[in-house]
């Protein structure tokens, strides 16, 4: 079950209106490399995980990526208010505006719709653990080619927040990565980890005998 | 148990206030991840534990005064509009 609470992660508070801007940032909402794929991924792929702890790190990291989808859409939104359809479109806005006016609706920056075909749900844990590992760097860098365009320091501000998540992120996810590395050693094929799919094969973490 | 507001905090303004809590709330996020990965760090959840209750204390009497965080902290009196009048945290004046 998810609680909501009437806060942001981290405060957005943005002074000027900047439709171009929005055009860019809104692809962390709905582009492959964004929080709502980030969220779907690890929120997805929790179940069949093999160990508590990656069960709990996967709900935790998916919950936070929900918050920051939030902030994503927040920043979008402050970006877009209150500007006129003339100033929506010499900010180079009219080719959102006319399908979704000032709408929240996530899309790449490209203006390709989310897709779940922007990640993956092996039920294999390696597979995961690397794929979550690939994706936390994947947002990192779309964050900083967002750093390189974006002079707004409201913008930059929450930017530079979610920007160090990804790092966090990715550092825990190493963490996990290494709790099961280290569980497969200690099986009856300690120097194959890819003897079975301890998501699926019920016996794989069983212990050798000493 | 629920914490009673010391005086100070009764002269906080709203928006230190609200700092206080989303840097409590940061802090629980962060260490939570921690944890996850080491559930054994009696360090750690002391701090988990100690920014908690921290939390909790600004929550609350952040929820007396300014309206409620979660929908689970609303009182008889003001009612439910302590929830529903107080504005969504996208917008500007929420932050």
């Amino acid at each position: 079950m998810f609680q909501y609470e009437k806060t942001l992660q981290y405060p957005v508070k943005i002074a000027r209106p900047n439709a171009r801007l929005a055009k860019m940032i809104i692809t962390q909402l709905g582009g492959p490399n964004g929080e709502a794929g980030a969220a779907m991924r690890y929120l997805n792929q929790r179940y069949t995980m093999p160990l508590r702890e990656l069960q709990g790190l996967l709900t935790d990291i998916g919950t936070e990526e929900l918050s920051h989808m939030e902030m994503i859409a927040a920043i979008v939104y402050q970006l877009t208010k209150g500007l006129t359809p003339e100033q929506l479109e010499a900010q180079g806005f009219a080719s959102y505006f006319v399908d979704h006016t000032t709408g929240i609706y996530p899309i790449a920056a490209s203006g390709v719709p989310f897709s779940a075909e922007t990640f993956q749900s092996t039920g294999d844990v390696l597979a995961d653990l690397h794929e979550d590992l690939a994706a936390e760097q994947k947002a990192r860098l779309t964050y900083d080619n967002i750093l390189r365009l974006a002079d707004d320091p409201d913008v930059r501000d929450a930017i530079r927040f979610l920007r160090e998540r990804e790092i966090v992120h990715y550092q825990r996810f190493g963490e996990g990565l290494r709790l099961i590395q280290e569980k497969l050693a200690q099986t009856t094929h300690p120097h194959n980890p890819y003897a079975c799919n301890p998501s699926f094969d019920q016996s794989c973490l069983r212990r050798r005998n000493r | 148990m629920r914490n009673r507001p010391n005086p100070p905090l009764e002269h906080m303004g709203k928006a230190e206030m609200m700092q206080k809590i989303r840097a409590c709330q940061f802090v629980l996020r962060d260490l939570a991840l921690y944890l996850d990965t080491h559930p054994h760090d009696q360090n750690a959840l002391r701090h988990f534990l100690m920014h908690r209750d921290e939390w909790q204390m600004y929550a609350d009497a952040y929820a007396e005064r300014f309206g409620v965080l979660r929908m689970e902290q609303v009182e008889e009196s003001p009612g439910w509009t302590a929830w529903s009048s107080t504005p969504f945290p996208w917008e500007k004046e929420a932050n």
